[in-house]
């Protein structure tokens, strides 16, 4: 009698938990900007690959990563999504944020300089003479702790150039540059493209194409992270984020045409030569979604290298990964 | 009347003389509560480990005595101090002047008062990336904003003060053969200068906040940059170590201004009756 009594509990019990399993998982993703180091995630929004995963997400776009971040830290969002410079700093806060996904491979922000002061620095024959120029000049990031900052001062400082960073958001620095407010800024595309193709700024050093030195070129220019005890507690959420970029890997390889349309629909300033160049050079850098622990200790060697974060030798790569599942 | 008759009326009024000893007792409540809310705050903190939050004074102490030793804290207070101070003197100069002639002529006041009140009720923050585009990543940027908010404090209190001023107390005067001059300094601008200063002693904090926007939103150097440079490495004792500092140059500023006030108000008593032998 028992027995029978549970297996109609059972049966009772079986559509709502199935219906419970199939209905989409709401979560809220807190971003440092709308650059192009989101443009993979932008394409997967687009194409319905969060929900393919049983996730229902909401994009939030932040002034930058350490506000996403803190975003997370606040219990306000699940996910956010920033360079890996600001999970070190938050480590080294005794914060436990760990990396779920490489949203964006490689450094995504490029160096643009105004025309001006491009012209006066002339025609410079390698990039080490191009970081030496940039001493004392005023170049906007977007904060301290930027996947895009430390790469270029550790790179600059060792070439014996000091610039003063100015930290503001993505899209002041273009009408900044353009006001002489600053000489030079840090930042992804469309803003780093917005400044070229209008003549305002000359790209000094681009990012995507790696053309700073090996030793100061990051793995990653923004991840997906969250919090350790809500990738504890909901590792079936995180599994399905992870799944999405690997779906978005698959999509960008299988369906490009299709995948370009959705980020021209995500970055409608960009015009169509424009889109397809971007698509072109940043599309790979979407599509390799594995953090790896060789990674993060390239990361820990780069903030080594610029000084940025005291203590960051301390930090083991293991204990800010969620393995991939 | 006799001698004691006005301090009888004060009375009535509410006003009381202060006890012997009443002053050093008010002060040392003031510090009592003071220390009592640093130890709780210490406290609460080791408690709930809750230092990346709330911080704690001791390591606040700390930050502020790394910040010192770095060197950056006095040019940095240094840089901020000046864009504030600038804008305050430029804000409150602007303020009173316009204030005082659009309260003083009511055809004018009548004219302008809509569109300096529109624009009083746009989100001034807003306005900050815009002030970069215009005046630069530079202290002048700061100096403007700190000024445009000053600027409304002061015109405001003015404005409103010079309204007040008595018409009859003015027409009597101008009959009994006083120059515009003389009604204005004997007159209009003492009753105004007491709104005056109220406008400028809540636009003196209103200096500094405008400093420190200017510094949030692009700058390579003042409090306000160090401050969104630390909470760029979750430096929650930078952050509070900033704010302290903020908060004792306000209260020092206010400070002083408070006696520059005593000064030029002492034709003013403690009862608020104007002593006429003070008046120049």
């Amino acid at each position: 009698m028992m027995l029978s009594r549970r297996a109609l509990l059972a049966t009772a019990l079986l559509p709502v938990t199935a219906r419970a399993q199939s209905a989409p998982v709401p979560i809220t993703i807190a971003v440092s900007s709308n650059s192009l180091a989101y443009g993979g995630i932008n394409i997967a929004l687009r194409g319905g690959l969060f929900e393919k995963q049983g996730l229902l997400p909401k994009v939030v776009t932040m002034d930058s990563g350490n506000a996403a971040m803190a975003a997370v830290l606040s219990g306000s969002a699940e996910f956010t999504s920033a360079g890996p410079g600001e999970v070190l700093a938050a480590k080294l806060r005794n914060q436990n944020i760990v990396i779920v996904a490489n949203i964006y491979r490689g450094l995504s922000g490029s160096l643009v300089l105004a025309k001006p002061v491009a012209e006066r620095l002339g025609a410079l024959p390698s990039v080490a003479a191009k970081l030496k120029a940039l001493d004392g000049l005023s170049i906007a990031t977007p904060s301290a702790t930027s996947a895009y900052t430390h790469p270029y001062k550790g790179a600059a400082e060792a070439q014996g150039s000091h610039p003063r960073f100015v930290y503001m958001a993505q899209p002041a620095m273009v009408a900044a540059l353009q006001a002489g407010a600053v000489q030079g800024f840090i930042a992804g595309a469309p803003f780093s493209t917005t400044s070229v193709t209008s003549g305002a700024g000359v790209l000094w050093i681009s990012g995507p194409k790696g053309e700073l030195p090996a030793r100061d070129l990051p793995a990653s220019s923004a991840c997906i992270e969250t919090s350790e005890a809500f990738a504890a507690a909901h590792p079936d959420v995180v599994r399905r984020m992870q799944a999405s970029f690997t779906a978005l890997a698959a999509f960008l390889r299988d369906q490009p045409a299709e995948a370009q349309r959705l980020l021209g629909l995500a970055y409608p300033q960009l015009d169509a030569a424009t889109l397809q160049s971007v698509f072109g050079d940043e599309a790979p850098n979407w599509a390799r979604p594995i953090m790896t622990e060789a990674d993060v200790a390239q990361e820990i060697a780069i903030q080594l290298a610029s000084g940025t974060l005291k203590g960051v030798a301390s930090v083991a790569p293991s204990s800010i990964l969620v393995p991939w599942q | 009347m006799s001698d004691m008759q006005p301090i009888r009326e004060a009375a009535a009024a509410g006003w009381r003389p202060k006890l012997p000893g009443e002053n050093v007792v008010d002060v040392m409540l003031q510090v009592g509560l003071t220390v009592i809310g640093f130890a709780a705050w210490e406290i609460l903190s080791r408690a709930l480990k809750a230092d990346f939050w709330i911080s704690s004074p001791s390591q606040v102490v700390i930050a502020l005595i790394a910040w010192a030793k770095s060197g950056d804290l006095a040019s940095d207070l240094r840089l901020t101090l000046t864009e504030a101070g600038i804008g305050f003197v430029i804000g409150s100069a602007a303020g009173g002047l316009v204030g005082f002639v659009l309260g003083w002529v009511k055809r004018l006041g009548k004219l302008f008062e809509p569109l300096v009140l529109s624009l009083y009720t746009l989100p001034k923050i807003a306005l900050a990336p815009l002030f970069v585009l215009w005046f630069g990543i530079g202290p002048v940027n700061k100096i403007m904003f700190s000024g445009m908010l000053v600027f409304f404090m002061v015109f405001f209190t003015t404005f409103q003060g010079t309204r007040q001023v008595d018409r009859d107390l003015v027409a009597n005067a101008r009959l009994l053969g006083a120059s515009r001059w003389a009604v204005w300094t004997k007159i209009a601008i003492p009753y105004a200068s007491v709104w005056v200063f109220t406008g400028i002693r809540i636009g003196l904090p209103y200096a500094l906040i405008g400093a420190i926007v200017g510094e949030f939103v692009a700058a390579d150097s003042g409090v306000g940059f160090r401050i969104k440079e630390a909470t760029s490495f979750f430096n929650t004792a930078a952050v509070f170590a900033g704010l302290v500092v903020l908060m004792a140059i306000s209260m020092i500023l206010l400070g002083l201004l408070r006696l520059i006030e005593r000064r030029a108000l002492r034709w003013q008593n403690d009862t608020n009756i104007i002593d006429p032998e003070a008046v120049v």
